[in-house]
């Protein structure tokens, strides 16, 4: 800091190779940093840009070859965006329904996720036997089973005949719920599917609690849960903040789980904007769609800005204080 | 781990000197194909199911190349939801006046827009000789080359139901008579619950709106569909599950499985499943008449900027020969597009129970995504 500080003022004095030299440092950051974001700009900026101005009803340009092909089009006279094809899809009961879907099964699914993530990473953080060890090993397991499989088996387990609905009937519950063709089948599905990142972020951010602070206010007679709430959970924030938003987005997104598992209507937007692209060819209406659940993505992923600033933020102050 | 990238990079270099050299000779053969020795590349692409894959890359290839020795076909293959992204990649090469990214397109459910885009090469008797002994229901679009065809028929467990009904009103009234023993596809997701929805529209619609709806696009027409739609609404408590699968496979598995006893039902990928145990005996099929459920064609099309006009145009009037078309019917149980007479007498008896020629012709593809929509607004 000191010596930075130095410097900084013998260059107001002596501006010319100090500048030279922070040109070509900032040439090579420059350049060292250009190859990720030219690849984002290029494969994910630019197809963004164009799919925004396609749901306006600009169709020339990059958009021509889909506007050849599209029915249900609304273009837009003399060059003049038009909002006619964000009017349709917002006023179209049927999206508004899975709109209400998607969000309904994300909130509940993250909760659910996070919560489940919580318990066990307690559970771990606080017990070494091999009860525990298996637990660990066995929470990790959906990580490495393909989504496609995955979804069948939430499908096949829960189906009329499926193994629960034949074990309810074999201890004498002959009603019990099926939840194949649901979106309660997606949300078991989606918990299942993400419990393992959320498992691992959390577990990972309580190991670095010091046991401590844990046992500093034990010392002070802090129950169980004043210890939760007033160390484990303010200590392991970031982390669950970034379990959670991943999972949100990722579940936002999902196209795979609910295709297989959810219901044939009123499912979430991930089939439906697939269906809207190819099988009703509306490319514009599934664009609109996609811009509506990207803004909702980029709403989860407030949070996670947040706690990465905060996590920056808490790793300067110590230099800054020194 | 150096050197390994150093041998992949030669491989590469290699590679593509060999492509470039396959196209140069592909441009070059074009102008004159039947001098011996000039070496063409066809590249072939499909976005079909495996059935047929097999069918393209265990017989129909190796004897085609093996009569054409200077053609050599490469085969490639992707999943039908990258269509959008392969007519895309034909469009723009046609724009920009390249090499196409394939030289014959098998089934590819791209094959009706690039036509209707202009994108693919013109068919017809001078350049394809064998078009004219193709039967006169399977139609065609321009650029469009019917090789093989199906039609939906409704598969049925004999055990349980003896006397399956032949008429779509029969069927109606079977399906509330028995409500959890039936149910289709969503007819975005295959063509079979495509076509039993397409039946029940049709029944409320005269044969000029049906003609028009198969062969155009008449957005002012799709009002007559609604009376349909409601019967088919009406149907939703009686339908197994109140769900309708995803796919022509899923809802046949639950006909295999015993969960349901009727469905409607690809022929040719009921004959294939049930040739790989995935039906019993008793399961069989029949066709629906007053209104019929549609069948129709699957085509074969090469992109009008091919580099290698002239040797696929040679692959696609040889697939269309007795020989070739015998060989569908036994490998992928499809129905010939050629008169079933042409061809030998032990095969033409593989079609018990289906009428092969009184086929109607599906809804264009701009008609058949409008329903689709409408069906999933309305139904389920």
């Amino acid at each position: 800091m000191t010596l930075s500080g130095a410097r900084a003022g013998e260059s107001a004095r002596a501006p010319r190779p100090v500048a030279r030299r922070g040109l070509g440092r900032a040439l090579t950051g420059a350049a060292l940093s250009a190859p990720p974001v030219l690849v984002i700009l290029l494969f994910v900026g630019l197809p963004m840009v164009a799919a925004v101005l396609y749901t306006l009803g600009l169709t020339g340009g990059l958009n021509s070859t889909i506007a050849a092909i599209a029915q249900h089009q609304h273009v837009s006279r003399n060059g003049a965006p038009t909002l006619a094809a964000w009017h349709e899809v917002l006023t179209d009961p049927q999206f508004l329904a899975s709109l209400w879907a998607t969000v309904y099964v994300t909130v509940l699914s993250t909760a659910i996720t996070i919560a489940l993530a919580w318990f066990l990473a307690l559970y771990l953080r606080f017990h070494d036997n091999w009860v525990s060890r298996a637990v660990s090993a066995l929470s990790v397991v959906p990580m490495f089973i393909p989504a496609v499989i995955g979804a069948y088996a939430v499908l096949t387990f829960w189906a009329p005949n499926g193994f629960f609905r034949t074990m309810a009937t074999q201890l004498g519950w002959s009603h019990a719920p099926t939840f194949g063709y649901t979106l309660g089948g997606v949300i078991i599905g989606s918990v299942w599917s993400n419990l393992p990142f959320a498992v691992l972020m959390i577990v990972s951010g309580l190991q670095g609690v010091p046991a401590g602070l844990i046992d500093a206010a034990r010392d002070v007679d802090a129950g169980p849960v004043r210890r939760f709430w007033t160390v484990l959970l303010p200590l392991t924030s970031v982390p669950t903040i970034i379990a959670t938003t991943f999972t949100a987005i990722g579940i936002l997104g999902s196209f795979t789980l609910p295709y297989i598992v959810g219901p044939t209507g009123g499912n979430i937007l991930g089939p439906v904007m697939s269906n809207s692209y190819t099988a009703f060819n509306t490319p514009q209406q599934a664009q609109v769609m996609a811009v509506v659940v990207f803004v909702l993505a980029a709403l989860a992923g407030i949070p996670y800005v947040w706690a990465n600033f905060r996590s920056g933020r808490n790793t300067a102050t110590p230099r800054g204080g020194r | 781990m150096k050197h390994r990238y150093t041998m992949a990079a030669a491989f590469l270099a290699a590679a593509s000197l060999a492509l470039a050299g396959c196209s140069a000779a592909g441009g070059n053969s074009s102008s004159s194909h039947d001098s011996a020795g000039k070496k063409t590349t066809l590249t072939l692409f499909t976005d079909s199911d495996v059935g047929i894959q097999q069918l393209w890359q265990n017989s129909l290839i190796p004897s085609f190349e093996a009569s054409h020795p200077n053609i050599t076909v490469k085969f490639s293959s992707a999943d039908a939801s990258t269509d959008s992204a392969e007519l895309a990649r034909l469009s723009g090469s046609v724009k920009a006046k390249q090499t196409p990214p394939m030289d014959v397109i098998v089934d590819a459910g791209f094959i009706s827009n690039a036509s209707s885009a202009g994108l693919l090469a013109p068919i017809s008797a001078t350049n394809v000789p064998n078009t004219k002994n193709i039967e006169s229901v399977m139609t065609a679009q321009d650029g469009e080359l019917p090789y093989r065809a199906s039609a939906v028929v409704l598969a049925y467990d004999s055990k349980k139901v003896p006397n399956p009904p032949t008429t779509l009103q029969d069927l109606l009234s079977w399906i509330t008579a028995n409500p959890g023993q039936f149910t289709y596809n969503s007819p975005a997701t295959g063509g079979s619950g495509q076509g039993f929805v397409q039946a029940v529209l049709d029944s409320n619609l005269d044969d000029a709106t049906i003609t028009k709806m198969s062969t155009g696009y008449d957005q002012s027409a799709e009002s007559g569909w609604s009376k349909g739609l409601q019967t088919l609404k009406e149907l939703n408590s009686s339908i197994y599950q109140k769900n309708y699968p995803n796919g022509n496979q899923a809802s046949l598995n639950l006909l295999g499985q015993g969960q349901i006893s009727m469905v409607p039902s690809w022929s040719d990928i009921f004959l294939t499943t049930k040739k790989a145990g995935g039906l019993t005996a008793d399961d069989k099929v029949v066709s629906i008449s007053d209104p019929p459920m549609p069948g129709g064609p699957s085509y074969l099309a090469v992109p009008k900027n091919s580099t290698n006009k002239d040797a696929a145009l040679t692959l696609l009037n040889w697939v269309l020969e007795p020989a070739q078309q015998a060989q569908i019917v036994t490998q992928v149980n499809g129905f010939p597009v050629i008169p079933t007479a042409k061809l030998p007498e032990s095969i033409q008896s593989a079609f018990a129970g289906v009428d092969t020629t009184k086929q109607a012709p599906f809804y264009s593809a701009q008609a058949s995504a409008d329903m689709n929509s409408q069906w999933q607004k309305i139904v389920p």
